[in-house]
């Protein structure tokens, strides 16, 4: 399917004498979900408006492919949108409708196929429910031709079930369309989308964290960050301000000053576990979670490592017990969505009093409200999730759980053993009573609110451990020893990069007063891959994670600075060589900072002339291995400097092997002492054939 | 792609034509009391008063139905076209049969 790129600039709408809109530039690919967020009034809406040619502007610029665009010829064509309201005619049935939007027979049969629709065909749009019209709605549009689809507010106002079906429904069609969202539900959109912008005072400001948002003010401070145990046991909520089911979901306790691992958004490329805010492969490795909260826990607990000893220790032996133990954590991934409705909905809580609980009750069975429904049903399901979580950890205790685990479920049953409605939560299942239903009620999203907000985030964070457990047995993956020798040491048996499927693994060790290691061999050695692998076990070590390795012992550091994948800045004009400088300044710097790190660099100094290369390889590697508490690992092509390190005492070489057999390179992909000689780059180019095909061009 | 605009816009007719044909037949019936021809005045308010009411109308009570003709890459400007050629055709019908009846 050919890929197509919608640019829009010069976007300027003026409202009312006031600039909505300013000068906007928005760029979208088919392939990618692009989620607008901004406050009230800040133009999201109107900005899709004009990228459809439905609201008129004084300027503006819409290009498809690079060519400029007409309103008139986007729409339809290039361009389908959803607006706000629902826009399908109300006297006509969706059977008579589909073939509209559908036209091929064979796709409309598909359709009307569809599990969802299927049951209403006969029906027209006024017979169905806010969420079966707004599914209906998007999947129509994504059966039009056109590449790239605007959707206002797909999510408000309909159930987490639907949300849930539409975010499938987007996934589905995400490889051929481009999708531009807004909505003011932003945990759909951080969820769904690939790249976000936060519209504010007429302008698209980039986010690259969700925790930006917090700082430009879209949503409360705190909404993202961590709540420990003891700020839940304070009556805290997010941020302090009391706030509650913004979006609790991954919280993980903060870490206390001066234990950060200093890491940053170069590393987290290298190691393919991050880039440009999106998650990578080794993410996905991990990333077996059932819930979308479970998801942003595993993610901020793999965005903040720490070196701190018993936070660890105790994630780690959590998620060892759980992959030893083979249990699974019995999760209802819609009863979770219903909960975390219900406690976001807003809508008054039960009434209280007997008799005004009674009337309130009797009022509802004759014709019952959706408010009504939504706190009812809202209450049952978080009754059952908790029963079912008492009952889960129960198993576990008695199951033998380590030490960790153990605290935290103490912790879980701590935060409701006080509560008026211990004895329902512990009671064997039964229907609820009408005063049960206004107590629960009331101390979900009243008194206990922050009680529960930690439930729920301590169910998140076994999903997230559940799921590391599940990739440790698939991988086959071991638990760090954390070492308490004071000098750096890292000793790695059968380590290996678990994104290959045949992996080599190696073993290695690094301690005592040789802390720079020069690694040596010929292209395509395994000597980026190796780096890579040291680089993550070292930092998955300092999430508490298992490690792709036999066996893995580390002292703890202050951070990881990795070196293999670099390029230049374009944008700041910084060529190839000039980037390498400032990365090793930003090394010195950060040395200077942390003192205890873990530095790798492949190929080194690569963007430059050889003799330039040469000398400055040989006066940074030797003035690196001079630093103690650091531990260096660098790989190199320049094989001649090494006899000028050889002198220093701190410097080791390891190479790896690689022969000739009959005119074809052969790699053991294994690592040994010593400097290796081979070269393989012309022998490489000569069995790709570019020198002949060089030769035959010039004929 | 071009049949189901057409058919999208004949459904769009469709819509406007109730109250098109409504207002036109009472408008006739106050033309002649004044002793105008029924006929002549039921065609040429089918294509005026009556036509521009039931665009007003639509506006007012389905102005979001538009965004599903926009999807469909048919303007408003061609939906308006659509339904003044519908009107003609029908306003000339009228006349083509009294005269032909009479």
């Amino acid at each position: 399917m050919k890929e197509h790129l919608l640019e829009a600039d010069s976007i300027l709408v003026e409202l009312g004498g006031r600039t909505v809109l300013s000068d906007i530039y928005l760029q979208c690919r088919t392939g990618e979900v692009v989620g607008l967020l901004g406050r009230n009034g800040t133009g999201k809406s109107t900005l899709l408006k004009v990228l459809f040619g439905t609201q008129d502007t004084p300027d503006r610029s819409i290009r498809i492919d690079g060519q400029h665009r007409p309103a008139l010829s986007l729409r339809g064509r290039w361009i389908a949108y959803l607006p706000q309201h629902s826009f399908l005619p109300e006297n006509l049935s969706i059977l008579q409708m589909i073939p509209l939007y559908v036209p091929d027979r064979r796709l409309a049969r598909e359709v009307m196929a569809n599990d969802r629709v299927r049951p209403h065909l006969r029906k027209r749009t006024t017979a169905l429910s806010g969420g079966e019209l707004r599914y209906l709605e998007v999947l129509l549009l994504l059966h039009l031709p056109a590449p790239f689809i605007l959707l206002d507010e797909p999510f408000s106002g309909i159930e987490p079930l639907f949300q849930d079906r539409l975010v499938q429904l987007i996934d589905e069609y995400r490889g051929r369309k481009g999708f531009i969202i807004t909505d003011h539900l932003y945990q759909g959109i951080l969820q769904v989308s690939d790249r976000i912008l936060l519209l504010e005072e007429g302008r698209a400001i980039g986010i690259r964290h969700k925790e930006e948002l917090e700082v430009r003010g879209y949503v409360p401070k705190g909404t993202f960050e961590a709540r420990d145990g003891a700020a839940a046991k304070r009556g805290l909520g997010a941020g302090g301000r009391g706030n509650f089911g913004a979006d609790g979901r991954g919280a993980v306790p903060p870490l206390e000053p001066g234990e950060e691992f200093e890491v940053d958004r170069q590393t987290w490329k290298d190691l393919d576990l991050f880039d440009h805010g999106r998650r990578g492969p080794v993410f996905e490795l991990f990333n077996k979670v059932k819930t979308t909260g479970g998801g942003d826990t595993l993610e901020r607990l793999l965005r903040h490592p720490c070196n701190q000893r018993s936070l660890l220790e105790a994630r780690r032996d959590t998620i060892g017990w759980f992959a030893e133990n083979g249990t699974e954590l019995r999760i209802n991934r819609e009863q979770l969505n219903t909960v975390e409705h219900y406690l976001s909905c807003g809508i008054g809580l039960f009434p209280r009093v007997y008799f005004d609980a009674a009337v309130y009750t009797l009022r509802n069975l004759v014709k019952e409200s959706p408010q009504y429904y939504t706190v009812t049903h809202g209450v049952r399901q978080t009754v059952s999730l908790l029963r079912h979580l008492f009952h889960q950890t129960q198993e576990w205790m008695e199951g033998g759980a380590p030490g960790a685990l153990v605290g935290t479920v103490l912790e879980l049953l701590e935060l409701v053993f006080d509560s008026r409605v211990k004895a329902i939560l512990f009671a064997p299942e039964r229907p609820l009573t009408t005063m049960e239903l206004a107590r629960c009620d009331h101390f979900f999203r009243e008194s206990g609110k922050h009680s529960l907000r930690r439930m729920l985030d301590i169910l998140y964070e076994w999903d997230a451990y559940f799921a590391v457990a599940q990739a440790a047995a698939q991988y086959d993956l071991c638990f760090p020893l954390f070492s308490n020798s004071p000098a750096p040491m890292v000793r790695a048996q059968g380590l290996f990069h678990p994104l290959l499927s045949n992996p080599v693994s190696n073993d290695y060790q690094m301690s005592g007063e040789a802390n720079c290691c020069f690694i040596s061999g010929a292209n395509m050695a395994g000597k980026s891959t190796f780096l890579k692998s040291m680089g993550l076990a070292v930092y998955l070590s300092h999430v508490g994670f298992p490690v792709p390795a036999r066996s893995w012992e580390t002292s703890l550091f202050n951070g990881l600075i990795t070196t293999v994948n670099l390029s230049d800045n374009i944008s700041q004009g910084h060529s190839h060589f000039y980037t390498e400088v400032r990365r090793v300044r930003e090394v010195v710097l950060a040395i200077r900072r942390k003192k205890r790190m873990v530095v790798i660099f492949d190929e080194l100094f690569r963007g430059t002339n050889v003799k330039d290369a040469s000398d400055a390889s040989l006066r940074v590697i030797d003035g690196l291995a001079g630093i103690s508490g650091s531990l260096f690992l660098v790989s190199t092509h320049i094989v001649e400097i090494a006899a000028g390190l050889q002198h220093n005492p701190n410097i080791f070489f390891a190479c790896f092997e690689s022969t000739m057999e009959g005119g074809v390179p052969w790699y053991s992909y294994k690592l040994r002492s010593g400097i290796s000689n081979e070269r393989m780059g012309m022998l490489i180019l000569k069995n790709e054939g570019i020198l002949e095909m060089l030769e035959e061009l010039k004929g | 792609m071009l049949t189901v605009r057409i058919k999208a816009c004949l459904h769009y007719c469709k819509d406007l034509l109730p109250i098109n044909l409504l207002t036109s037949f009472l408008i006739s019936l106050v033309g002649t009391a004044y002793g105008l021809s029924f006929g002549k005045t039921f065609s040429l308010s089918l294509v005026t008063a009556g036509a521009f009411l039931s665009s007003y109308f639509y506006e007012r009570r389905r102005g979001h139905q538009y965004y599903f003709f926009y999807n469909l890459g048919i303007s408003r400007r061609a939906l308006h076209a659509g339904a003044f050629l519908t009107d003609l055709l029908l306003a000339a019908g009228v006349l083509l049969v009294k005269n032909n009846f009479r």
